[in-house]
């Protein structure tokens, strides 16, 4: 046996990446690669949602806000005053990274409910406020924002988005594979005995939440400069239904499956079009049938079963 | 020998309840002490002040010197002061070994590799090694209550804190607990132990500290408080404290 061997895991994953990266090969006609890159943006929120509640055990209902505030930092600071994108993006994770800093100094010592009414609170105000405010926002008519791209052609937004999903999740998996990954699952199973044991709790919590939304304020920033549109929409509870539906169809409890979950949901989504809202209710009644029977997700289960058909008898 | 901890007067409340009422006690390096005392005397409230879980309302804790009273319990595992839990706090989802390397790399300049290979000669010692990769959630009881001792260990403290150590634990079990209480106190970690378990009390420990109602009812060698009156009324209708519950 070499110490070298490759996992299935490893194989698996290489194989849906160069299966995205071929997709458009194949003749995957343009609204499709429309679909699939908001799925890489869901992906983006989902996973890095997952992080927080699977990984470190800490609910949060805030988490499209901070997509919502790196969308509108990154369009007010290049449409309002001009800066190219390579600086506002970067500002919009920034930007979020403080909110997410200042609501986990605040709120990350709260427990459960009251953790969760907190950020949901929170998430209510930045979209009523942006939505009152007209002057900079322009409220619920939203800003347009300038593209990434001077062409109108998809594949580069497609294949961009797609590798910002994979920075994303390479930079997630580092994090979570390293001390701090294990600091966060002993504060996951128990506060307590992690604090005794010399786990700096308060500060692994606040990292944790700070980290989670600079990615998805980073994720909003492209976004916005994806559909050239910011609007305080983006920001809903119902949005955040969508991408929590999303982690937890795919498997909270891992990075990888939540983001997975994000571009199946986003597909499904638009395939199931045809019926209209009946698509949330559909989405609402798999998240409680999934957690009652496959709290690993769709495709944690999936991979428990192919490597339990695997294990030798 | 001078006085590794000394606590001052300390007052906890809880609502009307006062908890621990004036506890002043002091723990030179190197000594292991029984906390005993019937249920609702203060004991756990005592050892979680002194680990930070609780801030006193009233007086003072010291260790080595520096003070410790409201210190996060983080802080107070960095200054040397570790603990077990009277009901076991395990990391239930994640392997066994990594429930050591919890602690081992909390200390940023041990690496992995170096932390990972004490963590393995501690569960040869623990007679854990075939469990090592196990999910924590599959150990029993006993295996739990050593794993926590374990993890103890990863930390090199200088004063550990165990709360009720040998409940629900098999006697082969408890052995080996004592044998590494004593290998621990050998080496000069002081020990703080509470435990209704009064034969291990006896067995192991030079001092005995009871507590009744959150005061210090007494304070002195084994032979000394099994026979103190104050304590024998603690433990109402015992004849000694030995037929303690």
């Amino acid at each position: 046996m070499t110490g070298h061997a490759v996992s299935p895991r490893a194989v698996l994953g290489a194989g849906v990446v160069t299966g995205f990266a071929a997709l458009p090969l194949f003749g995957l006609d343009e609204y499709w690669i429309y679909i699939l890159t908001i799925g890489f943006y869901y992906a983006i929120l989902a996973s890095s949602w997952s992080l927080l509640v699977g990984y470190v055990g800490r609910i949060s209902f805030a988490h499209v806000a901070m997509s919502g505030i790196g969308a509108y930092t990154s369009v007010l600071a290049s449409g309002s005053f001009g800066w190219p994108l390579y600086f506002s993006i970067p500002l919009a994770g920034l930007v979020t990274g403080l909110a997410g800093l200042a609501i986990g100094r605040l709120c990350l010592r709260l427990h459960g409910a009251y953790l969760g009414l907190t950020t949901i609170a929170f998430s209510e105000i930045v979209r009523i406020t942006i939505t009152a405010e007209y002057e900079l926002t322009r409220g619920s008519l939203g800003l347009a924002a300038v593209g990434l791209f001077e062409t109108t052609d998809r594949l580069p937004y497609y294949y961009s988005f797609l590798a910002i999903l994979l920075v994303c999740l390479l930079i997630m998996w580092l994090i979570l594979r390293s001390r701090i990954g294990m600091f966060f699952a002993a504060i996951r199973e128990d506060e307590d005995a992690a604090a005794s044991l010399g786990v700096k709790v308060v500060r692994w919590k606040i990292f944790a939440f700070t980290f989670s939304s600079v990615i998805a304020g980073i994720a909003g920033g492209f976004y916005a400069h994806f559909v050239q549109l910011v609007a305080p929409s983006m920001m809903s509870i119902q949005e955040m239904g969508l991408v929590l539906s999303m982690a937890v169809v795919g498997g909270f409890q891992n990075i990888f499956y939540a983001a997975l979950g994000g571009i199946l949901l986003e597909v499904l989504l638009e395939a199931m079009r045809e019926i209209g809202e009946w698509r949330m209710t559909a989405f609402a009644l798999a998240v409680i049938l999934i957690l009652r029977y496959a709290p690993n997700g769709l495709f944690g289960e999936l991979v428990r079963t192919l490597s339990t058909r695997k294990a030798p008898a | 020998m001078s006085a590794q901890l000394v606590t001052e007067g300390i007052v906890k409340r809880f609502g009307g309840l006062t908890a621990l009422d004036d506890v002043s006690f002091e723990i030179e390096a190197g000594e292991l002490v029984g906390l005993i005392g019937p249920n609702g005397s203060g004991k756990t409230t005592f050892l979680n002040v002194l680990s930070g879980f609780l801030r006193p309302e009233r007086g003072d804790a010291r260790f080595e010197g520096r003070s410790i009273a409201g210190r996060e319990p983080s802080e107070l595992a960095g200054a040397g002061i570790a603990r077990s839990f009277q009901v076991t706090k395990i990391f239930r989802r994640i392997s066994v070994l990594d429930n050591l390397l919890v602690p081992g790399l909390t200390d940023w300049s041990i690496a992995r590799q170096t932390a990972a290979e004490k963590g393995a000669a501690i569960l040869e010692q623990l007679q854990l090694s075939r469990l090592t990769h196990e999910a924590a959630a599959n150990l029993s009881g006993g295996q739990a209550k050593l794993l926590e001792f374990g993890r103890i260990m990863m930390l090199n403290p200088k004063l550990v804190l165990l709360d009720e150590p040998f409940g629900g634990v098999h006697p082969t079990l408890k052995r080996l607990m004592h044998d590494m209480i004593r290998d621990w106190n050998r080496r000069g970690t002081s020990i703080i132990l509470i435990s209704h378990d009064m034969g291990s009390i006896f067995n192991l420990c030079r001092r005995i500290v009871a507590l009744q109602n959150g005061r210090v009812i007494a304070n002195g060698r084994p032979e000394v408080v099994r026979k103190d009156p104050a304590v024998l009324q603690a433990y109402l209708g015992s004849c000694s404290v030995e037929d303690a519950p």
